[in-house]
């Protein structure tokens, strides 16, 4: 079941008030803690059962093969020069995406409230908006781009990983002179009124679930890195998580 | 609209995966009733599909449903 808007917070709130079906989970991971703290939403993740903390991604910027753009100080230049002429396409306010993108105008030195950031949505409507240039760079998770970086008809400029990824021929954020690394995490969640034997149940076979052989060979096709943590883990990380990102939207003057 | 063209072929692709995975994991359910534990599971994406949510939820009831780690999983 697909329920978008808001970053995730209106299937969020759906999750955490509606009627309860059995086991139902829900996927979150780094951009709903953003997302609800920029759209102050009413409801919060708090109100969930961590379950497990499953896969971390490293995210490329992309432009449109035809773009003059070809490297992070073209990029650089063209929003010094004039910050309204780079729009940054993201998921949504708040997202990985959108932190990404200010922690790299912050450390070029940039004004991160002149950025034009544009909630592009996930998937095939962000593509669209690059290939058609009506965006000037998108992000998002390696493998959505993957298959058009492939056929040319995508560049990527840098990937927010430490280092250089294996098979993956993109210069990291840090070796182009930009401090910034990221990596977007993804989870699973249960409903909040979950009984403890069916946590305990769920929390094992999420175990099984990361270690069989099947999980490995998608998060690889993927570009999904190992992350897992079990429901006590994860609920220690997640609440962590809550602070470390309240300071750096804070910091990036993106609470205001 | 291309995209979605794309994506398409891949569902059905998925779909028809599924149909064959549920009827085994229902066998496999039989021969160990151990791996039992949970009923109907339902997965929910908070995004359009396409993105990092939904891939995540698809993967996860594709691997629960070949692994029988629940009666059904529903996404």
């Amino acid at each position: 079941m697909n329920v978008p808007g808001a970053g995730g917070t209106i299937g969020l709130s759906q999750f955490v008030t509606g009627k309860k079906r059995g086991n139902g989970l829900m996927i979150t991971g780094l951009g709903m803690i953003g997302a609800t703290l920029i759209n102050k939403s009413p409801v919060s993740l708090e109100q969930a059962t961590p379950l497990a903390r499953l896969t971390g991604e490293y995210q490329p910027i992309i432009v449109s093969a035809e773009s003059p753009l070809k490297t992070m100080d073209d990029l650089v230049a063209k929003f010094k020069a004039d910050p309204g002429s780079v729009s940054w396409g993201g998921f949504a306010v708040g997202s990985p995406d959108h932190i990404l993108y200010a922690l790299i105008v912050k450390a070029v030195g940039g004004d991160v409230s002149k950025m034009n950031y544009i909630a592009a949505g996930a998937g095939g409507e962000m593509l669209a908006a690059v290939m058609g240039g009506h965006i000037t760079v998108v992000t998002g998770g390696y493998n959505e781009f993957a298959a058009q970086l492939k056929e040319g008809k995508l560049r990527a400029l840098a990937i927010s990983s430490p280092e250089r990824l294996p098979g993956i021929e993109v210069p990291t954020l840090k070796e182009q002179g930009v401090d910034v690394e990221l990596v977007n995490w993804r989870a699973v969640v249960a409903s909040g009124d979950i009984k403890q034997a069916d946590l305990k149940a769920l929390d094992g076979a999420m175990g099984k679930m990361v270690q069989s052989p099947q999980w490995k060979a998608i998060a690889a096709e993927r570009g999904w890195v190992d992350s897992y943590l079990p429901a006590k883990d994860f609920a220690g990380f997640l609440q962590d998580e809550q602070t470390r990102i309240k300071s750096v939207l804070d910091e990036l003057g993106l609470l205001k | 609209m291309w995209a979605k063209s794309l994506e398409m072929p891949r569902r059905f692709a998925a779909a028809a995966a599924l149909a064959a995975i549920a009827m085994t994991s229902a066998a496999a359910l039989t021969a160990s009733p151990a791996l039992a534990q949970l009923k109907s599971v339902e997965i929910m994406a908070p995004a359009n599909p396409g993105g990092g949510y939904d891939q995540h939820a698809r993967a996860m009831q594709q691997v629960m449903q070949e692994l029988g780690l629940a009666t059904g999983v529903r996404w």
